[in-house]
């Protein structure tokens, strides 16, 4: 029997056998990692970086870069740069909280369904189906719209609209979990169903719920900058990735800067997000242990 | 164990490996490379096959052996690499490009791998397979009908006589069917050399005996040169013209079969020799090889079983002593045969002692009463057509208080099945189960104090450590959650999770160690000592040393008598595997079929089964002798 080479998956940036960065990737997780960082400082100190996000100054009105507005200003002579710097924290604490809100309320229902199973699973399994039915950014737009919009409205809706997600994958994994021998020694000793989900279940799910963190919050944040653009979540004039996106579209051809940097803020913080997970995950699988 | 009876007209020369070789490796040295770190996996590898010669590489988990098998087939996975010279046909085999080497195998040199389900294409037919490789045999050759004759006839050469099967899926046979198309289509091109890779490993002992004695009888009508990788000795010896015992990535030993069997010229060999279970007599102590297999990369400048010699002295680690030629074509790797030979020997012959007779058994009070029971695992809820699969068909037995009892069968006889309804794992369709007077049919019913109470009497051991310990936690961890359900409560848990360890033979300082620090056989200690937290009085073990390394088995199986002795616990052990039996059982129930078909005391049962089925099963126990394949089952 001639074996043929099999054809490994391909992986542009990590290495399929060992999960590390490819050579020439390294720096590029690397540099996704200092992104990160940057953004997440720059919700919390904004404001303290660049005060004057707010401050219009209309005689000025709209210009191109210079020293004293690296990004230019906008139409209403406000400092870009300082808008797209304050804009960090409505892109990071909204999509933070529907990451960690999804996690917890689908990771529960996920457990429960996978652990338990029968009845509450069923229940759990149609509740998911009917969501994943849904098109969910539709919806997010319909209910937020319909009930006046407002940035913190458009949280709690994706947060419920998102969790069905976690739901699957974590009871998909208990499943997996569930007739491993050590799951089985627990139930033998007769530990309580709540102490084994709990402690011997879901401390072997964390690399795959670090990693859905990671992704599922790339995904938040196109969801709530996309809500903004639309004018659904925060209010007009808010320096806001989203919001600025839509209000200076306009200006594309009188300063592109202001026109661009939210956008480029928005995909390369998802993006960097995404490598970040998988890298992540990668890290703390099995295959990564392995090292 | 006589050897009276050895094949006698075995062609010397053959045997010697003196006739010009087929295939001849030298200094074969493979280093994986992960991370910028070398590591070696084999080293200072030699090996000789002459036409028709049958050798075996013999070696526990981690010797590299599997390694050695692809190094020569240029199969070494990615990360990866070989060095030194393996000569086929005047070709460094190591140095010739992918095209030429794929060109090889399969034509030259044929592999099969211990489960042919990896081997055979899931989307193909049976038949397929065979005329694929046909094909590629002879790019020429005649039409449809003659491939399609031709690959029947091969399946019949592997003893498959239903045509029908050529036309089925692999999926669709059972483990030794898979295995004999996956060896015809490995022969479909007539290789000269066949490497067998564990071929019988995944198989039942029944199967495992017919496989290999078909394996055997194409190999000498085919005059081919067969290399057999196994970690039985008893298979190697029984198979192979020589064997090559390999360890920690280190050839230690080579020499005939009969010639090392009979006297052993390293210490880890004579060690292995020893902690095999005898199938035809209980002793009263395994002799068991202390500690545990070395990784390869550290043992790599000295001798690789210094770590575990008891005759290890200064010189064995001044560097990795070579393989030296001994009289008779051997040779050893132990830089202190000459002075500790006589030692050896007479150790090797002390372990033929007279059998143990096991002690009369004092009828026990009952202890776990098994009746009638029935378990019918229910087809797809919803489906009609399929029938649920009938388990357990009305088994009935019963465990005396201390008593050792072995459930025997092969897979697929249920024997699995009862042990997870005792522990309630699995809940019988009907019949009854009572545990020191608790009704435990169903855990469900029971109230919560009768549920407790069975929890702290009956206990399991899983078969594979690899996957019973939790790997988030620390072992202190699992042992302090096992101790705080047992009776004696919740104070000095450190204390008390100590002596566990200790009771099992680990050093306290594992408490702290994660399952991932821990080898095969100290995770089975740590196993044993999590149900032993909460002071069972029967354990139920499922295939408990099946998993292991022969010299890590004895010492288990030793650590399972002291306990039994110390705590008077009494054990279900459920085996496939006669000779660990007889070494820990009172009496045993044959299971087949998901009925018992013989019970009695272990003596009784295995010298002189009744049952057809049972004296199947003692026939297929692996026997060092050569009778072994010949003899009819
Ligand atoms: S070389 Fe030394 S350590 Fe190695 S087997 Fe011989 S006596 Fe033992």
């Amino acid at each position: 029997m001639s074996s043929q080479a099999q054809a490994p998956p391909i992986d542009l940036v990590l290495d399929e056998y060992t999960g590390a960065p490819r050579r020439g990737f390294r720096l590029l997780i690397g540099l996704c990692w200092v992104f990160v960082a940057l953004v997440a400082f720059l919700a919390v100190f904004g404001e303290r970086v660049a005060a004057d996000a707010y401050g219009q100054d209309l005689a000025t009105g709209i210009s191109t870069p210079s020293v004293s507005h690296p990004l230019g200003t906008d139409d209403l002579g406000r400092d870009v740069l300082s808008r797209v710097i304050v804009g960090a924290r409505t892109a990071v604490v909204g999509p933070a909280v529907i990451t960690l809100g999804a996690g917890l309320l689908g990771g529960a229902l996920g457990l429960l369904a996978g652990y338990r199973g029968g009845w509450s699973d069923n229940v759990i399994l149609r509740w998911v189906d009917l969501m994943f039915a849904l098109p969910g950014h539709l919806v997010a737009i319909v209910v937020v719209g319909v009930l006046g919009g407002g940035y913190w409205l458009a949280v709690a809706v994706l947060i419920l609209l998102s969790s069905p997600s976690d739901t699957r994958l974590i009871r998909a994994a208990t499943l997996e979990q569930r007739p491993r021998p050590y799951i089985e020694a627990a139930r033998v000793l007769g530990l309580p169903g709540r102490r084994i989900a709990a402690q011997h279940v879901l401390p072997n799910l964390l690399p795959l719920i670090i990693a859905s963190v990671f992704l599922g919050f790339a995904y938040a944040l196109l969801a709530m900058t996309a809500l903004s653009f639309l004018g659904l979540g925060v209010g007009p004039g808010t320096a806001d990735w989203g919001r600025m996106l839509a209000e200076s579209r306009r200006l594309i051809f009188h300063n592109p800067a202001a026109a661009l940097a939210p956008g480029a803020m928005i995909v390369v913080t998802a993006a960097s997000m995404n490598l970040v997970g998988d890298w992540l995950a990668e890290r703390l699988s099995d295959r990564g242990r392995a090292q | 164990m006589t050897r009276t009876s050895k094949v006698g007209g075995r062609d010397e020369e053959v045997a010697r490996g003196a006739g010009p070789a087929l295939l001849d490796v030298r200094g074969l040295r493979i280093t994986s490379r992960i991370g910028g770190r070398r590591r070696v996996i084999v080293s200072g590898m030699d090996l000789a096959l002459s036409p028709g010669e049958t050798v075996g590489i013999v070696g526990e988990s981690g010797s590299g052996k599997s390694m050695t098998a692809r190094a020569i087939l240029g199969l070494l996975p990615p990360g990866l690499f070989a060095q030194g010279t393996v000569h086929y046909e005047g070709r460094n085999l190591l140095e010739l490009p992918e095209r030429a080497l794929a060109r090889m195998r399969g034509a030259d040199i044929g592999l099969i791998l211990q489960d042919p389900y990896t081997m055979l294409n899931p989307l193909l037919r049976c038949g397929r397979h065979i005329e694929d490789t046909l094909r590629q045999r002879d790019k020429s050759w005649r039409g449809r009908r003659a491939h399609r004759d031709e690959a029947l006839r091969r399946l019949e050469e592997v003893g498959i006589s239903d045509p029908s099967v050529a036309d089925r899926y692999p999926f669709q046979l059972s483990g030794g069917m898979r295995q004999r198309v996956g060896i015809a289509a490995a022969l479909a091109r007539d290789p000269k050399i066949l490497v067998a890779d564990e071929p019988t490993t995944a198989l039942d002992v029944t199967t495992q005996k017919e496989s290999l004695a078909l394996l055997k009888s194409l190999q000498s009508t085919r005059a081919m040169g067969l290399i057999l990788i196994t970690h039985d000795l008893r298979i190697a010896f029984s198979m192979c013209d020589r064997v090559y015992v390999l360890y920690a990535g280190s050839l230690l030993e080579v020499g005939t079969a009969e010639a090392v069997e009979a006297e052993p010229l390293h210490p880890y060999t004579l060690g292995l020799l020893l902690s095999e279970p005898p199938a035809t007599r209980r002793v009263s102590r395994l002799v068991a090889i202390d500690g545990t297999v070395s990784a390869a990369d550290d043992v790599a400048d000295r001798c690789a079983f210094a770590p575990r010699c008891k005759w290890k002295q200064e010189p064995c680690e001044r560097g990795k002593p070579p393989l030296a030629d001994l009289e008779g074509a051997r040779q050893s790797a132990c830089v202190r045969i000459d002075e500790i030979r006589g030692e050896i020997g007479e150790l090797r012959r002390a372990a033929e002692r007279p059998a143990e007779p096991v002690g009369v058994l004092a009828p026990a009070r009952p202890l776990a009463r098994v009746e009638n029971v029935r378990k019918v695992f229910e087809g797809r809820a919803g489906r009609a057509g399929i029938d649920g699969v009938q388990a357990l068909a009305g088994v009935s037995l019963e465990i005396g208080e201390g008593e050792s009892v072995a459930l025997v069968g092969e897979s697929g006889s249920g024997k699995t099945t009862l042990g997870r309804c005792l522990v309630g794992l699995e809940t019988p369709t009907s019949g009854g189960i009572t545990i020191d007077g608790v009704t435990a049919s169903d855990y469900g019913a029971l109230s919560v104090q009768e549920r407790r109470r069975l929890r702290r009497t009956v206990q399991m051991i899983f078969q594979d450590p690899y996957t019973s310990l939790n790997p988030a936690h620390s072992i202190g961890f699992t042992l302090r959650e096992a101790l705080r359900v047992g009776p004696e409560g919740t104070h000095d848990l450190d204390g008390s999770a100590s002596e566990l360890l200790e009771r099992v033979g680990l050093p306290a300082a594992y408490l702290a160690r994660k399952p991932v620090a821990l080898s095969g056989g100290e995770r089975q200690r740590v196993a044993i000592a999590r149900a032993l937290a909460v002071r069972p009085q029967l354990m139920v073990c499922d295939e408990p040393v099946s998993a292991l390394d022969v010299s890590v088995q004895a010492q288990i199986l030793n650590l399972f008598k002291r306990l039994r002795g110390e705590l008077g616990v009494a054990y279900l052990f459920i085996s496939h595997d006669l000779a660990v039996v007889r070494q820990v059982v009172d009496r045993v129930y044959v299971l087949h079929r998901g009925e018992v078909v013989e019970s009695g005391p272990v003596d009784e049962i295995l010298d002189d089964p009744h049952h057809p089925y049972t004296a199947r099963l003692v026939a297929s126990v692996p026997r060092s002798d050569r009778d072994w394949l010949s003899g009819q089952p």
